[in-house]
């Protein structure tokens, strides 16, 4: 039984000298990363978009065969064996741990579950393999961890395919689904990233609740301070694949030692400045007037938006702000023409519209290097023929957006977020728009990426006259950022 | 940097599982095309004619001059296993690339568009799978009379159904992803999205059933010949073979050997194929 030195508590895992790389990949993204979890503490893994935060999660878990460890150890403690080193076994034998032993919310909730079946059957399922679900009881549980989550009607969400759910519902089902199993460790990949303040404040407290009741060891990865500080009992700083500093949350939090915490820090506080107030513009480049919009599953009606109307003027930065699933990415897609309303009326009063979607990886073909996805669009919408003059115009962007050249031939994982968000945005300026859409662009980034998106964003706006509608979740961005915005609460604006 | 020991021999573990998989697909593929160029020049190289008829060498066993002896005819029993292979092999390739093709085809337009093409479509496949396949082959063989062509026809006529349902679920799955989105707000026509997007995502998945399927469909057009209804005597198919010879088995059972043992040979390898496939990939 492995015990912490400095006290009496166990200590369930110990990482030890773990060097981490990617198949396919010369450039060592942990080097060398030591860290004990105590059990049934949570410990929080902080740092910026590319830190190997992600990676040391995948290591644990063990079930990325791209992620090779090639030093090092992990060794775990459960009260039901002695310990085990998780390095030395066999892929079969991690693949049993998962479930019951060792649980995971993954970053992206777009991954999480299969599109086509609901929601019940893939917890039926999950719940059998590790022979935990009871019949009689399944139907209760399953909505007692739902309303606990904040779903008003977690009836709907069992019956529901994660498709007919919006990205921050399926993250908080994916959390919900793991609650249900309560693992002896967690491994939790930003899990409130996608969520608004008061989903996220639920999923924090159910991660909480997991800790006191049940005895739940947990690693958290995030870039929120705040949640590190609301929920951690220790905190671990990430950067380029080493610890730069770790130890209580509270302290650290209240003293950072090191100047990368301080910058952190600093960067996780976004300040609501007094905006300068912009003459205002008369020309309408968008019109929307009574957009409606009901999904049909089986017999069941569900309204998803209700006589929205709204107004963007050249130039103008309009935020729409609201809770998860009360319709902002629906009415977003309706605009740019991807969905059609169930009734209303759109005017782009002439005007290209693009979008960048809320995950940026998901954005791009998975196999595809990205300047391809830069080069079809150029030659699709820009209208531009010539091979190379559609080089120089990609290489002309790449050069805006502070993109090195030979990131362009990498696929989307091999790129970080904050890199796959500015393609994200290369691929849509490319098109010349006169709107630009951002559905939660910022949303999986960790704040000083953020911080730099926001920037380019405003730069973007201010230098090429793109009007922007900017939909977040986070409320403080969304008054930041936009000169204008509107709340929405289900399916309408409030 | 000094690779600890513990993890090398963790890595070597997980290396040499996917090695021994890479390893057993390429004998596969080995056999599996030493097969196919028998099955292509077969007909050539037969040490006797398949067709001629002997009446003093009838039930003859093994020997130097008919490797595997001969039938109730007097033939060559080799010669017409070899003869029969390219019939029975490649008959089954077409069946399985064509059925293949179709059900991608349609599946596609099903799970792609949806609406009433998708419920057309798929109530025609429901009222297919609602008959067993042999017994569907069996009646619709049996009406078009008898012959490789029809008998590849009656297994067709439902045997496009099971990648159809497979390609429709993941043509729907994948038709929500964003980059599907990002491509159709990047001017990407319908075509462009479904031949580069999503073909390429859902190809492995076919490939895999497909090479499962090869092994399946030379049984069941063996089956038919051998029911009569498929390639029909005196032309060499092993199928029709086990039929004729079934009647004098006792007296020489190496006619009826010969083409069960070869059925037994190509549709092992080419399901292990498949399984191995299926195991790389998954």
């Amino acid at each position: 039984m492995l015990t912490d030195n400095n006290s009496e508590k166990k200590v369930f895992l110990s990482v030890r000298n773990a060097h981490v790389t990617y198949r396919g990949s010369e450039r060592e993204i942990l080097h060398g990363v030591s860290f004990d979890v105590i059990q049934g503490e949570i410990l929080c893994i902080v740092g910026e978009s590319g830190s190997g935060k992600s990676s040391v999660l995948r290591t644990v878990m063990g079930l990325d065969e791209d992620c090779i460890l090639t030093e090092g150890s992990l060794i775990i403690s459960t009260d039901d064996s002695a310990s085990q080193d998780l390095s030395l076994m066999k892929y079969s034998e991690r693949k049993k741990l998962c479930g019951r032993i060792i649980g995971h919310i993954a970053q992206d909730p777009e991954q999480a579950f299969m599109p086509v079946r609901s929601i019940e059957k893939q917890w039926i399922e999950t719940l059998r393999d590790n022979d935990l679900y009871r019949r009689d009881e399944f139907k209760s549980t399953a909505t007692e961890v739902l309303k606990k989550a904040g779903f008003s009607d977690p009836e709907k969400i069992l019956s529901s395919r994660p498709y007919e759910l919006s990205g921050g519902m399926r993250q908080r089902v994916a959390a919900c689904l793991e609650f249900l199993l309560s693992p002896k460790l967690l491994l939790a990949d930003e899990p409130t990233s996608a969520l608004d303040e008061a989903s996220g404040e639920k999923i924090a407290a159910e991660l909480l609740r997991l800790k006191k009741e049940q005895g739940c060891t947990e690693i958290v990865v995030t870039h929120n301070l705040e949640l590190a500080g609301k929920i951690g009992d220790r905190i671990l700083i990430l950067k380029d694949g080493d610890i730069v500093e770790s130890g209580d949350a509270k302290d650290i939090l209240s003293n950072p030692k090191q100047d990368y915490t301080k910058l952190l820090m600093s960067a996780g506080s976004i300040e609501i400045m007094p905006k300068e107030k912009k003459p205002s513009q008369k020309t309408v480049c968008m019109k929307a007037d009574n957009i409606a919009m009901t999904y049909l599953t089986g017999k069941n009606k569900t309204e998803v938006l209700s006589d929205i109307s709204l107004t963007l003027r050249v130039g103008e930065k309009l935020g729409i702000a609201g809770e998860n699933g009360c319709g902002k990415s629906t009415l977003l897609r309706i605009i740019c023409g991807l969905l059609k309303p169930g009734n209303g009326t759109i005017d782009m009063c002439g005007n290209k519209v693009q979008m960048i979607f809320q995950s940026p990886f998901s954005s791009f073909h998975p196999r595809r290097p990205v300047w391809k996805s830069l080069d079809e669009i150029l030659k699709n919408v820009a209208g531009v023929r010539r091979k190379n003059e559609r080089k120089e115009r990609i290489l002309k962007i790449l050069d805006e957006l502070d993109l090195d050249e030979s990131l362009m031939y990498r696929r989307p994982s091999e790129l970080s977020g904050g890199q796959c968000e500015r393609f994200a945005i290369a691929r849509a300026l490319l098109a010349e728009p006169g709107i630009l859409l951002c559905d939660e662009a910022t949303a999986q980034l960790d704040t000083m990426t953020q911080k730099s998106i926001v920037e380019l964003l405003n730069r973007i706006n201010a230098e090429k006259k793109i009007s922007m509608i900017f939909v977040s979740h986070n409320k403080a961005l969304v008054q930041s950022f936009c000169d204008r915005v509107i709340y929405m609460r289900d399916g309408r604006v409030v | 940097m000094t690779v600890n020991k513990r993890s090398k021999q963790n890595k070597a573990v997980n290396k040499s599982r996917k090695k021994i998989l890479m390893t057993r697909l390429y004998v596969l593929i080995v056999l599996a095309v030493i097969l196919l160029i028998i099955a292509g020049i077969g007909a050539f190289v037969t040490p006797n004619d398949p067709y001629k008829i002997n009446a003093i060498m009838m039930k003859k066993a093994p020997s130097s001059e008919f490797i595997f002896g001969t039938d109730s005819y007097g033939r060559c029993v080799c010669s017409r296993v070899l003869a029969g292979a390219g019939m029975t092999i490649y008959g089954a390739l077409f069946l399985v690339i064509s059925t293949a093709t179709v059900g991608t085809v349609l599946g596609t337009i099903c799970g792609y568009y949806g609406g009433v093409v998708d419920t057309v479509i798929m109530r025609i496949t429901d009222l297919m799978l609602a008959f067993p396949q042999m017994v569907l082959a069996i009646a619709v063989a049996g009406l078009a009379g008898g012959g490789l062509w029809n008998a590849i026809l009656a297994l067709g006529i439902s045997g496009w159904t099971l990648y159809c349902r497979l390609v429709r679920s993941r043509v729907m799955s994948i038709k929500h992803e964003s980059y599907i989105l990002a491509a159709r707000l990047s001017g990407c026509s319908d075509l462009k999205i479904i031949v580069s997007y999503i073909l390429p995502m859902i190809v492995g998945s076919v490939v895999v059933n497909a090479v499962t399927q090869i092994g399946t469909s030379i049984i069941w057009i063996a089956g038919l010949s051998f029911l009569g209804i498929g390639v029909r005597a005196p032309q060499a198919e092993w199928g029709s073979m086990i039929n004729e010879a079934r009647g004098a088995m006792q007296l020489a059972p190496w006619a009826v050997i010969a083409p069960c043992a070869a059925i037994f040979i190509t549709v092992t390898v080419f399901n292990c194929m498949g399984d191995t496939v299926r195991d790389i990939a998954d």
